[in-house]
C-alpha cells in the first residue's frame, strides 16, 4: 500500500529514533504557514526540530519556558483536583449543568497503560456510546483524538471534552494565562482558539467516521483561565466557527508529506541518532544538505512557533528573499525573488538602466514611486550608496 | 489510636519489618533512619516517658524523626474515609494531625506496600493499597486506599471521583464539627481546606451569610450528604457489580493492588 510505503520513506528519513508526537500546537503552526514543505516533512517524519536546529548550528532560543509549562500543569491539576470539584462547580454555575450530572471518564490511562493508541481506541469506543446515548458522561478527561495531518495520523489530546452541555460535545481547554477584569491576552486567546479548533475538527471527523452527526460537536469551546490575580478558575465559551473554517481549509490544502519528500535524493537523511561511542550517525553536512533540499517558506512569524526558524531566517537573509520582511513585502514584490534585485531596479533609472521585463514593469514603477516618496520624506543627508540592508530594502514598500 | 503499653512493642515490630525490607532492598538511608528510630522506641526509659506523656498521638518531639510514611498516610485515609490522592493526603495530614507528609515520600509507598504484601501476606495489614477502575480493575492513577476497606469502597466508577470527594468533604467537616463541639478549634489549615471544599458543594452556604463566610461545618456535612444521596443509587450499583466481578476474577493480591497494566502488542503506527 502506498501509505505504508510513504511511512517507510519518512521513517527511513528519521532513522532509528522514535518519532516526536504530533501536537495541536504543531498543527496550528503547520496551518499558519501551509507553504512550508520543510516543516511539513519534518513534522510528518517526527523529527525533533530542536535537536536538528542545534545540529545545523543554529539552536532554537529557549523553547517553551519550563516555568510556563509547570504553571500550566499546576493550574490544570488544580482545576481537576478533588474529583474535578472546581470544574464541576464552574459547569454548574455558568452552564446550568444539573447537580445529578457528575459522571466522568479519565482517559489519561487505559488499564494502567498510557499508550496513545490504546487511549485513542478507548476514546473512540466511549464517544460512540455517548453519541448513541447508551452511556452518559459529563466529562472526558484527556481523551485522545486521531487526526489525519499531511497523510499521517496524529494523536491529539485536549485537556477535556464536556458532553451534555446543551446536549452537545464541547472541547475544554484549561490555560494558565489570567483573565484580568474580564480581559485576556488576545494573542494567547487566539492561540488557544486555534488549538481548540483543531480538536473540534478531529472530534467531528471521528464522530463522522463512527456514523454519527458531526454537528453533535459544538462550534464553540470552553476556555478556563485563572481569574484576575488569583488561582480561581473562570470559564468562557468562545465561538471558533471562523477558526474551524480556516484551519479545516488549510488542513485540506496541506500537501501530503510523502509527495513533498519524494523529490529528495536517495541518500537524504534527517537521522539525528548518536552511535554508542557518542559520535553522531550522520554528519552535519549531510543533514544540512537534506534540509536545504526541502523548500522553505520563511516568514517573520516563524520564530514564534518553529524551532528551526533561525536556520531558515539565516538562509532567507543570505538569499535576500523578500519573505523575510513579511507577507506584505512579498506580496508587494511579485516576480521579484530577492531584495537585492528590488534595490537594483530602484537605483537604475528607468530609461538608461537594464531593460525592464514587461511583466514586472508595474512593480518597478511602484517601487520607484515608493523610493521617491521615501527620499522626499527623508531629512537631507549625504547620499549613501545603497546596500542590501534591511532598512533600505524596507523603503521599497515605503 | 489509644496509647497503651502495647503500642511501643507493636511499633518496634513494625519498624523491624521495615528495617528487614530496607536491608533487602539495599536502601541504606532508610535502614539507618529506621535503626535510629528503633533504638529510640526500644529504650525502655524512653518508652516509659512516652507512655507517661502519651496524650494525643502518643509521640514526643524526640520520637518524631521521620517515621515511616505509611502510618501518617493510613491515618489520613481513615479520616477521609475514601480513596485519596497524595496531595490531599498530605494536606489533610498537615491540617488535622501534626505536619504535612512530603508527597514525594508517598509516591513510592504503594509499590513498597505491594512488595511487602508479596513477602508477608496479610500479617502487616491493613496495607495502603490501590483504588481500582470499575471496568478493567487497573490501579487508578495516583489514588491510595486501605486494604481493610471493602472492595466496593475502592472501586472508582464514572461517579466515583465525585462521590469520593463528597465523602472526604463530609468526613472532614464532621471532624471539625466534633472538634468544635468538644470545645477545641481546628487549625488554620483545616479551616482553609474546609473553605475551599465548601465552594464546590452546592447548598453549603446560606445566602444571608454574605459573600465569603467561613463555612458552617454542620451545614457542609448535610450539604455533602444531600448531594451524595443524589448519586448514591447509580454509584452503588456500579460499585457492587464491579466488586462482585473483581472478587470473581482476581486473586487477592490483584484485588488489593490492581490488575497488571495492559501492554501494546502492535505498534502505534499500525493502527487503522
Amino acid at each position: 500500500m502506498s501509505t505504508h510505503h510513504s511511512e517507510d520513506r519518512l521513517a527511513s528519513l528519521r532513522g532509528p529514533l522514535a518519532p516526536e508526537p504530533c501536537t495541536a500546537r504543531g498543527i496550528t503552526a503547520l496551518t499558519a504557514n501551509p507553504g512550508c514543505s520543510r516543516r511539513a516533512v519534518l513534522d510528518a517524519a517526527g523529527v525533533d526540530k530542536a535537536t536538528l536546529a542545534a545540529r545545523l548550528g543554529r539552536p532554537a532560543g529557549f523553547g517553551q519556558s519550563p516555568f510556563a509549562l509547570a504553571r500550566g500543569r499546576a493550574f490544570e491539576a488544580m482545576v481537576k483536583a478533588d474529583g474535578y470539584a472546581e470544574l464541576l462547580t464552574l459547569l454548574r454555575e455558568h452552564l446550568d449543568i444539573p447537580v445529578t450530572e457528575v459522571a466522568v471518564a479519565d482517559l489519561g490511562e487505559v488499564g494502567g497503560s498510557t499508550s496513545p493508541g490504546l487511549r485513542a481506541r478507548e476514546t473512540e469506543h466511549l464517544l460512540d456510546r455517548l453519541a448513541a446515548g447508551v452511556e452518559e458522561r459529563l466529562l472526558l478527561d484527556h481523551p485522545v483524538l486521531p487526526l489525519e495531518v499531511a497523510g499521517r495520523t496524529a494523536f491529539l489530546e485536549p485537556d477535556a471534552v464536556a458532553h451534555r452541555v446543551a446536549g452537545r460535545f464541547h472541547v475544554v481547554e484549561i490555560k494558565s494565562f489570567a483573565v484580568i477584569d474580564g480581559q485576556a491576552d488576545p494573542a494567547k486567546t487566539a492561540e488557544a482558539a486555534k488549538q481548540a479548533a483543531v480538536y473540534i475538527i478531529a472530534l467531528r471527523r471521528l464522530l463522522e467516521r463512527l456514523g454519527h452527526d458531526p454537528a453533535l460537536v459544538a462550534p464553540e469551546f470552553l476556555l478556563i483561565c485563572p481569574k484576575d490575580f488569583s488561582q480561581r478558575p473562570v470559564p468562557a465559551l468562545i465561538d471558533v466557527r471562523q477558526e474551524i473554517e480556516a484551519i479545516g481549509f488549510q488542513l485540506s490544502r496541506l500537501r501530503r508529506a510523502d509527495d513533498l519528500a519524494r523529490p529528495l535524493p536517495a541518500d537524504a537523511t534527517l537521522d539525528l541518532s548518536v552511535r554508542e561511542d557518542g559520535t553522531p550517525a550522520r554528519t552535519d553536512t549531510e543533514l544540512t544538505a537534506t534540509v536545504a533540499a526541502l523548500d522553505t517558506h520563511y516568514t517573520p512569524d516563524c520564530p514564534g512557533y518553529c524551532d528551526l526558524a533561525r536556520h531558515c531566517r539565516a538562509e532567507a537573509v543570505e538569499a535576500a528573499r523578500p519573505e523575510r520582511l513579511g507577507g506584505r513585502v512579498r506580496d508587494d514584490l511579485p516576480g521579484i525573488d530577492s531584495t537585492r534585485t528590488a534595490l537594483r531596479l530602484i537605483d537604475s533609472p528607468g530609461d538608461e538602466g537594464e531593460p525592464v521585463d514587461p511583466d514586472s514593469a508595474e512593480v518597478v514603477e511602484r517601487l520607484r514611486a515608493a523610493a521617491r516618496l521615501y527620499d522626499l520624506r527623508r531629512p537631507p543627508a549625504p547620499h549613501r550608496p545603497c546596500a542590501p540592508t534591511d532598512t533600505t530594502a524596507g523603503r521599497g514598500v515605503g | 489510636m489509644t496509647p497503651s503499653s502495647e503500642e511501643p512493642r507493636a511499633r518496634a515490630a513494625e519498624l523491624r519489618a521495615v528495617l528487614r525490607e530496607a536491608i533487602r532492598d539495599r536502601d541504606r538511608a532508610l535502614a539507618d533512619r529506621v535503626r535510629r528510630e528503633l533504638r529510640a522506641v526500644e529504650t525502655p526509659r524512653r518508652a516509659g516517658v512516652d507512655a507517661a506523656v502519651g496524650g494525643g498521638t502518643g509521640r514526643t518531639a524526640g520520637d518524631r524523626r521521620r517515621p515511616p510514611v505509611r502510618d501518617p498516610v493510613r491515618r489520613a485515609l481513615v479520616l477521609l474515609g475514601a480513596p485519596a490522592a497524595p496531595k490531599l493526603l498530605s494536606t489533610v495530614h498537615g491540617a488535622f494531625f501534626d505536619e504535612p507528609i512530603a508527597p514525594s515520600r508517598i509516591a513510592s509507598l504503594r509499590r513498597d506496600e505491594e512488595r511487602s504484601f508479596a513477602a508477608k501476606g496479610l500479617t502487616r495489614a491493613p496495607y495502603v493499597c490501590a483504588a481500582l477502575t470499575h471496568d478493567r480493575f487497573a490501579p487508578v492513577r495516583g489514588l491510595l486506599a486501605l486494604s481493610d476497606w471493602p472492595l466496593e469502597r475502592r472501586i472508582i466508577g464514572p461517579l466515583g471521583p465525585r462521590t469520593d470527594h463528597l465523602t472526604h468533604v463530609r468526613n472532614l467537616a464532621a471532624r471539625v464539627r466534633d472538634t468544635r463541639a468538644a470545645g477545641g478549634t481546628e487549625s488554620p489549615a483545616a479551616a482553609a481546606l474546609l473553605r475551599r471544599f465548601a465552594l464546590t458543594v452546592p447548598g453549603s452556604h446560606r445566602t444571608e451569610d454574605g459573600p465569603d463566610p467561613d463555612p458552617d461545618p454542620e451545614l457542609l456535612v448535610s450539604a455533602a450528604e444531600a448531594e451524595a444521596r443524589l448519586h448514591a443509587g447509580v454509584d452503588d450499583r456500579h460499585r457492587r457489580t464491579a466488586a462482585a466481578r473483581a472478587r470473581d476474577r482476581l486473586p487477592l493480591d490483584r484485588q488489593l493492588f490492581g490488575a497488571a497494566p495492559m501492554r501494546v502488542i502492535r505498534s502505534v503506527t499500525d493502527l487503522p
